[in-house]
Order: structure tokens, then C-alpha cells, then sequence
């Protein structure tokens, strides 16, 4: 393909290194907005909330409703943690977590032929087939899962409170 | 996590954690064991209490004059039937519509279909059930939703159900699309309109008041949701939903309850 004959050197120099800082610095600063924003629209309503999980019709219907509850929650804690970056590889585990979970409830909902909204932000519920998109809501939270794959594989980011409150991490 | 385990050993006395103290003091480094369980504490102790919170907001009224059944309706959760004093014809199909007071797309579906609606009704060509759900609560708080779904079934107590009904549903397509003040003054002078008066004004009052079918209403958006109904406006014909984009004039309604008819 386009490679030359002088490889790179194995080494990371320290402009590589504050690069990447800077590389985990969005990753936190995406994964955690889009969590922190995702629980902020719903955690005022919470019945939404409930509904829209059961509209996904996986859980039992009373369960369903406390995943709901909880959830917008978990969000916001996930998120916050985040973009303050505390624990940021543990937040990161948990954030990327969450999002394979929306993947996978995503995947079953478009499967299963249901047409709801994925409730992501607020709303849920069904909706008409020509509203559903599921795709595009496929690859945004693989892209979220993606930063928290890079912030597992390297939670070392900039501005953040790891840093200030455990040193180098 | 972890790797500074051997940095952050709980200390066995206070002289040793003074010791450790005084060591950390000259380097970077707060005890991450403490700081993350006081993390991890708030954490369990905002969802644990969130979901209480949630779940006491969503849990019917206890009180007794919260929870009474509106006439006809047997049982929490069943729709109500709005021509229950039609003689509906054989074979004829039931029509449930899943309504919301404040959503516009029922408002803007009732500007289409009521007429037809109120004439299969009142024919006894279909059996005409309302399931009034709170979508609009649900989706950006307040209890409007709710209280004009209760306030219909305090209205229905009076006998007015289907007049108080097509007076707030007309007002707001009249107004096009502007919703009412809803609250109730709103509700005591739409029941004044359709001709509730005297002692049975002063019940229909009580009744708003009291929030006497909240927990009814309540039951009602719940087992529609329950069965998959989780959005408004939804019209059946027998448990089957009508597709708007198919159906979308009231003599497509008329032919749709036709073909369901004998069925």
C-alpha cells in the first residue's frame, strides 16, 4: 500500500504522548457529555423513562420500569465521572458497558421488527416505521464505545482529576 | 484501579496513618480507597434513592377518594366505553382510541375523525372505548394530562362524558392548536358550557378536586402501555391499529370499520 521503506520509530516521544492525553481528553469529555446529557434529559421524568425501556419489551414490565428509573442516574454519574475524569478507566469500563448494552437493545428492538424510538434522549416509545433509525443509532454508540475503549486501553488524559488527585496515573 | 494498592494500605493505627500523611503530603496522591468508596456510596445512594423516588411519584394515591372506577368500568385499566348506552349492532367491531388531552396529534387526529367517530358511535356501529393515557405527563411533566383525562370522568359521572369531551378537543382545534389554561377553572367552566349545573356542577367540582379517577386514569396508561401502547393518538379497530398513512380521511375510517365489521 503507501508504505515507504523507513518505518517509524517504535518509541513514543513526549509530543506523541501529550497527543494522545489530548486524544483521551475528547474521549472523555464525548462519552461523558453524551451520558451526562442522555441522563439530564430524563431523570426529570422518570416515567418516560420507565416507558420508554418498556417499550423495548425485553424485561418484564415491572422490572422494566425500575431499569428506567435507574438509569437516567447512572447516566449522569458515569458521565460526571468522566468529565471530571475520577476513575477514569473504571468509568470508562462502565460507560462503554452501557453502551453495548444500548447497542444490543437497539439490535433486538430493530430485530424483533418493533418501531420505537430508542429513547435516548428523552422521548421513547413507538413510533412509525418511517421514524425508526435504527442504523444511525447503531454507529453513534459504537462511536461512543469506541472512546471508551481508547480511555480502557489508556485512561491517562489531560485536565483530569486523576491527575490532580493521584499523580500520574 | 488497584495499582496504587500498595501506597494506600489501610492504616493500622492513627500514628501510621499520620505517618502515611506525612509521606503523601510531599507527593501527589490522595488515598484513592477513600475516595472511591465515598464514590461509589453517593453513587448506590443516588439510584437507590432516585428509584424510590421515581417509583412513590409513579404509585397510585392510596386515599380512597382517589380511586374510584367510572361507571361501566369493571376493573383499573379497562378503557372506557363511550356509547355504553348504544345498542351496539351484531358483529360490530370495537374502536379503542388512545387518547392524550395535551398531545397535538390527537387533537389534529380528532379534527379528522371525530365526526365520523361520533356517528359510528352513536349508530351502534362500533363500540367506542377511550384509553386515556399521559404520554405528555410522562414525556414533559406536569399532570395535565391527567387531570383533564380525570376531569372527563368526572364529566361522565354527570353524564356529559361525550359533550365535554368534543367541547375541550373543538376548543383547541377551533384555537388552532393553542391549548387551554388547563387547571380547574378551565375544567368547572367546559362543564358549565355543556350544561352541568346546580348539584351536579358542586360534584363535578368535588370531584376535579379530589382527583377522584386520577389513580383510574393512571391504570388505564399503564396497561395500555402494558400491551404496547406507548405513544398517542393510537386508534384499534378490534386490536388492530389503524395506520394513519393509509387511513387518513373519515370515510377510510367508516370503510375500515365496514370491512372489521362480522368479524
Amino acid at each position: 500500500m503507501t508504505e515507504t521503506t523507513t518505518a517509524p520509530p517504535p518509541v513514543t516521544t513526549p509530543s506523541q504522548g501529550r497527543i494522545k492525553d489530548v486524544v483521551g481528553l475528547l474521549a472523555r469529555l464525548v462519552l461523558g457529555g453524551v451520558l451526562l446529557y442522555a441522563g439530564l434529559t430524563k431523570v426529570l421524568t422518570p416515567v418516560a423513562s420507565a416507558r420508554a425501556v418498556q417499550a423495548y419489551q425485553i424485561f418484564p414490565f415491572e422490572l422494566a420500569a425500575y431499569i428506567g428509573y435507574a438509569l437516567p442516574i447512572i447516566e449522569i454519574i458515569i458521565g460526571a465521572l468522566l468529565v471530571v475524569g475520577l476513575f477514569t478507566r473504571a468509568s470508562a469500563i462502565a460507560g462503554t458497558l452501557l453502551m453495548v448494552i444500548f447497542i444490543a437493545g437497539i439490535i433486538s428492538a430493530w430485530a424483533r421488527g418493533l418501531s420505537i424510538d430508542c429513547g435516548c434522549f428523552g422521548g421513547g416509545g413507538e413510533i412509525a416505521p418511517e421514524d425508526t433509525n435504527y442504523p444511525a443509532r447503531i454507529a453513534e454508540d459504537v462511536g461512543f464505545a469506541l472512546c471508551g475503549a481508547w480511555l480502557i486501553v489508556r485512561p491517562r488524559s489531560l485536565a483530569s482529576l486523576d491527575r490532580v488527585l493521584f499523580g500520574r496515573v | 484501579m488497584g495499582k496504587k494498592s500498595a501506597a494506600t494500605k489501610p492504616a493500622a493505627s492513627d500514628r501510621q496513618a499520620k505517618i502515611d500523611a506525612a509521606a503523601k503530603a510531599t507527593k501527589p496522591g490522595a488515598n484513592k480507597i477513600i475516595i472511591g468508596t465515598v464514590v461509589a456510596l453517593v453513587a448506590i445512594i443516588a439510584v437507590v434513592a432516585g428509584v424510590i423516588i421515581a417509583d412513590q411519584m409513579n404509585k397510585p394515591d392510596s386515599s380512597s377518594t382517589a380511586a374510584a372506577l367510572p361507571a361501566g368500568v369493571a376493573q383499573m385499566g379497562d378503557p372506557f366505553v363511550a356509547n355504553a348506552d348504544v345498542t351496539v349492532q351484531d358483529g360490530a367491531p370495537t374502536l379503542a382510541i388512545f387518547e392524550d388531552f395535551r398531545c397535538p396529534h390527537c387533537h389534529q387526529a380528532y379534527a379528522v375523525f371525530h365526526t365520523a367517530v361520533a356517528d359510528l358511535a352513536s349508530s351502534g356501529k362500533v363500540k367506542l372505548e377511550y384509553h386515556f393515557k399521559t404520554v405528555i405527563d410522562s414525556n414533559s411533566g406536569g399532570s395535565e394530562s391527567l387531570k383533564a383525562a380525570s376531569s372527563a370522568m368526572c364529566a361522565a359521572a354527570a353524564g356529559q362524558f361525550d359533550a365535554y369531551h368534543q367541547a375541550i378537543f373543538d376548543g383547541i382545534v377551533n384555537a388552532g392548536g393553542t391549548q387551554p389554561q388547563w387547571g380547574p377553572a378551565f375544567f368547572t367552566e367546559t362543564a358549565e358550557q355543556v350544561g352541568i349545573s346546580g348539584d351536579e356542577l358542586t360534584a363535578f367540582n368535588e370531584c376535579v378536586a379530589d382527583g377522584r379517577y386520577d389513580q383510574y386514569i393512571r391504570s388505564v396508561d399503564e396497561e395500555s402501555a402494558r400491551n404496547g401502547v406507548n405513544s398517542t393518538p393510537v386508534y384499534q379497530l378490534n386490536g388492530e391499529t389503524i395506520d394513519f398513512t393509509a387511513v387518513n380521511t373519515p370515510e377510510l375510517l367508516i370503510a375500515a370499520v365496514e370491512n372489521a365489521t362480522g368479524q
